[in-house]
């Protein structure tokens, strides 16, 4: 028997939300391959000499680090196919590692550095069994592989860098599939049916995204900020200042919009950085406020500008590429006076600064260092 | 045989009066739905044309999109915003948007269509985080200037432990909002936060004006051709029914809990605990009510049919949105003694129309496009638009008051045989200015007819009544009244808010109860 498994209550959801057409051609073609597969065994069964038809299934790459099928069955020695399709506006691949391997791998991965792109971000581990190259935004490649003898559950994952926290799946060789929401081998959105995959806007997934809407933990000013590469952050439009950053999923808005707005926004992912008590950029007088301007988007994300002690400040914030995290880009840029940024607790995460000293929670820059610095914080692995 | 001809002549006289009855708006307007954006969310928040003849508007889940109404073509315009309740268009590719926490200014400053720079216009006002309170307009004058209303919160909810600006209650500290017995001292609707209750004025340069308080739920700001500034308020604590204000400078129009943010309000007074005796004497009382369950229950936003002739008959008059039920009321201002107060009659009654018509803008043409809300109360979605096809509704078209009666006069003559005594029935009725949510009808009684006269245009008659006094509701059924040219009387029922004769007496005391 071979079964995969996508999204289903995914699927449903969409539909409770008028779903378009494209989703149930995407049903019916997720049944047909289930029946297709049904009858491909039937023939294998039936033609047990002749060497087996193998196991054929799509995975799509989807936008927030994810795969559509999160995971699937085969039988040990089964010869499998997969197509791995990236629909998603980043880079990614699919390793299949050994039972147990999938971080080990990923981390390894990311050491890779410079020679990351020339080996698809592959490591040399015997951990590896099987992998794609790092497929392009719209491209596809056609994985063959004969499964392992040996049962067991065989982690799939991108090894692109930062992606390998977030964006993996399971194959169960020989195995039955547990129940899904105590399946501890998948993410836990997939154990959970994936919230951010609702169809809440006339448009499907989409990153750079941005909501002013209630959120937990911040003023009632609050914006969220869905990132590439699954970054999210919060900031606050009445303090002036960043909030918090998670990593994984954004965030189900449904709590505040289902009605009249009653309710925050529940945070999706993982959270790695919280700001406390840390406030907005100080300029000269200590106890200057900060006033909210606006914003402009940049590629989609956007670019804050505040005022402090009547001097404007530029705060964008875009994910970093190599490793989970973000990075602040300042810009204060008709400014004599000294700026001190409060950067709260940085000893959990992997805190830089490209210029200013860091002393006692706080950046303090000169006026010339404050024209265009940035700070970026990233995940310790 | 006999019961035959009975039968006959009941299915007769059935027939007859379908056809009396049938004479709906739908005679004289078409209504069409727009077909929205797949997937979205299409609770309309604000409505208006870009100088382009492009449809701008804004939607419950943050979306603004644009709509061009010659190829039916939606594209998206702005997104990510927190409520928005209102837009204006400034320019093809600027447009003002009231969301919860802003004023702001969008604008496609790189003309790719979509825009990239959100300028906070204005954010100087209060938040507690409470659901309720939803921010309004913006309403545009004649000089550029925007006009905002400031939601208050409802104690169906207390306040969130961040809040944005000053927080002030002399009721209730801002600690012992978190225990369960808040609503005791809250007020069923709070002003916990600057300005919150209040209109605000935001001159387009940024300048912002403490314009009026006293509201409660303004969902509704609009100006009529005169630039006389009209916002609606929601039945509740304070309203005994939905009324319309004819909004002034420095008045103050019933709900108290605005009040802390007064400026010249002494500290630690708490706004509950002033008489309502004198609350009333300070209060301005609304030019128009909307009797609760009669005409509307939730009034949204006024808007003037500024078409010239191109909507129908009723030019110059302010049309109003209802959420309760697939109804638009039309308004009939009439200035007496140098105030305005006035009379309201359904207008668009179902034929087609949604629930919850919650935003309006008269197109070119003289079309009328509305958008429908709910927000999770009764109401719609969705966007429709009415077009007038030239025929006249036999209607009331205005009413004015007289020292004795009133002057009422139709859009078409009047049949000969007319009986104004028989078939003009009047009542009147007051509501009671009162902390609690609403008030029943007050001092209901029948008014006589005691005279009347047709003028010579054939649509005017002047009706004399028994007893004409200030602070009630004088509300007229018409019973089966044909024109001339034998159309029936679309809508019969109207309403009138008597607050001031035509000598500038305006003496009400009956509406404070002792």
């Amino acid at each position: 028997m071979v079964r995969c498994e996508t999204e289903s209550t995914t699927a449903e959801a969409r539909l409770s939300f008028g779903a378009s057409g494209k989703l149930s051609i995407l049903n019916k073609f997720l049944l047909n391959r289930y029946y297709t597969a049904v009858v491909l065994l039937i023939l294998t069964f039936t033609f047990a000499p002749v060497q087996a038809e193998p196991l054929r299934l799509t995975i799509k790459a989807r936008s927030g680090l994810q795969y559509d099928i999160f995971r699937f069955e085969t039988k040990p020695n089964a010869f499998v196919e997969i197509n791995l399709v990236n629909e998603d506006d980043m880079a990614h691949n699919l390793v299949i590692t050994k039972p147990g391997q999938r971080l080990k791998v990923a981390n390894a991965a990311l050491r890779l550095g410079v020679e990351g792109d020339a080996k698809n971000w592959v490591p040399d581990l015997d951990s590896v069994l099987f992998f794609t190259p790092v497929l392009k935004p719209g491209s596809s490649h056609l994985l063959k592989f004969k499964a392992p003898e040996a049962s067991g559950v065989y982690p799939y994952v991108c090894t692109f860098p930062g992606h390998g926290l977030l964006m993996y799946g399971a194959m169960y060789v020989g195995m039955p599939l547990p129940d899904l929401a105590k399946d501890m081998n998948l993410p836990e959105l997939a154990r959970r049916g994936n919230l951010t995959q609702k169809q809440l806007h006339a448009w499907g997934d989409k990153r750079p995204l941005m909501y002013r809407i209630f959120m937990p933990n911040a003023s009632p000013a609050a914006v969220a900020v869905a990132l590439r590469h699954g970054q999210n952050y919060c900031w606050d439009a009445a303090q002036c200042r960043l909030r918090y950053v998670w990593y994984g999923a954004f965030v189900d808005p449904w709590p505040v919009w289902r009605g009249n707005g009653n309710g925050l926004a529940k945070v999706l992912g993982t959270k790695y950085w919280e700001a406390g008590s840390a406030g907005a950029v100080q300029i000269g007088d200590k106890d200057s406020i900060a006033n909210f301007l606006g914003y402009k988007k940049i590629d989609g994300q956007p670019e804050f500008h505040y005022r402090v002690n009547n001097v404007d400040v530029y705060e964008l914030i875009t994910p970093l590429h190599s490793v989970i995290g973000i990075q602040r880009s300042f810009r204060i840029p008709n400014n004599k006076q000294l700026v001190s940024l409060p950067v709260g607790s940085v000893s959990q995460v992997i805190f830089k600064h490209s210029a200013g000293k860091l002393k006692e929670g706080m950046l303090i820059l000169n006026a010339a260092e404050a024209a265009e610095f940035t700070v970026s914080i990233g995940l310790k692995q | 045989m006999k019961n035959t001809k009975y039968f006959l002549a009941s299915i007769v006289s059935l027939v007859s009066v379908v056809v009396l009855r049938s004479a709906g708006i739908g005679d004289y307007y078409s209504l069409d739905n727009i077909a929205m954006p797949k997937g979205l969310d299409s609770q309309v928040g604000g409505l208006d044309f870009m100088p382009n003849g492009r449809l701008v508007a804004c939607f419950h889940r943050g979306e603004v999109y644009t709509y061009h109404p010659k190829n039916n073509e939606w594209k998206l315009f702005a997104d990510g915003l927190h409520e928005p309740l209102g837009i204006c268009a400034i320019s093809d590719r600027e447009v003002v948007v009231m969301q919860r926490p802003e004023l702001t200014k969008i604008a496609d400053l790189n003309g790719d269509g979509e825009a990239d720079h959100y300028q906070a216009v204005f954010d100087d006002f209060g938040m507690t985080g409470n659901y309720h309170e939803f921010a309004f307009g913006p309403a545009k004058d004649s000089r550029g200037d925007f006009y905002i209303g400031m939601n208050l919160a409802s104690n169906g909810a207390s306040i969130r432990p961040e809040l944005r600006g000053e927080f002030r209650h002399y009721g209730l500290s801002r600690e012992n909002f978190k225990s369960k017995s808040y609503k005791s001292s809250s007020g069923r609707m709070y002003a916990a936060t600057p300005y919150r209750g209040w209109v605000l004025k935001i001159s387009k340069e940024g300048e912002m004006t403490p314009f009026a308080p006293g509201f409660r739920s303004p969902n509704g700001l609009g100006f009529d051709l005169k630039d006389q500034l009209f916002v609606t308020d929601n039945q509740g604590d304070w309203l005994g029914t939905s009324k319309l204000f004819h909004v002034q400078n420095g008045r103050f129009y019933g709900h108290p809990a605005s009040l802390t943010w007064a400026d010249d309000w002494q500290s630690g007074q708490n706004p509950l605990k002033v008489s309502v005796k004198e609350l009333d004497a300070k209060r301005t009382r609304a030019a128009v009510l909307f009797p609760q369950g009669l005409m509307a229950n939730s009034p949204t936003q006024p808007i003037t049919d500024s078409t010239k002739g191109k909507f129908g008959p009723f030019s110059g008059q302010l049309l109003v949105g209802e959420m309760n039920r697939s109804r638009i009321v039309r308004v009939i201002l009439d200035k007496v003694a140098g105030e305005i107060q006035g009379a309201c009659v359904p207008f668009y009654d179902k034929a087609g129309l949604s629930k919850g018509s919650h935003r309006f803008v008269f197109g070119d043409d003289g079309s009328l496009w509305i958008g429908q809300t709910h927000l999770s109360w009764v109401g719609g979605q969705g966007l429709q638009r009415i077009r007038w096809n030239g025929k006249i509704p036999f209607e009331i078209h205005s009413m004015k008051l007289l020292p004795n009666g009133f002057k009422i006069t139709f859009t078409k003559s009047l049949k000969k045989a007319t009986s104004v005594a028989e078939q003009f029935q009047f009542k009147r009725y007051y509501y009671e200015y009162r902390q609690a949510y609403g008030s029943p009808q007050y001092g209901i009684e029948k008014v006589k007819v005691i005279g009347s006269k047709r003028l010579n245009d054939g649509k005017t008659v002047m009706v004399y009544l028994d007893k004409v006094n200030p602070g009630f509701v004088y509300q007229l059924d018409i019973k089966k009244l044909i024109a001339e040219d034998n159309s029936a009387l679309v809508n019969p029922l109207v309403c009138y808010t008597l607050n001031r004769m035509p000598n500038g007496d305006d003496k009400a005391p009956h509406l404070v109860r002792n």
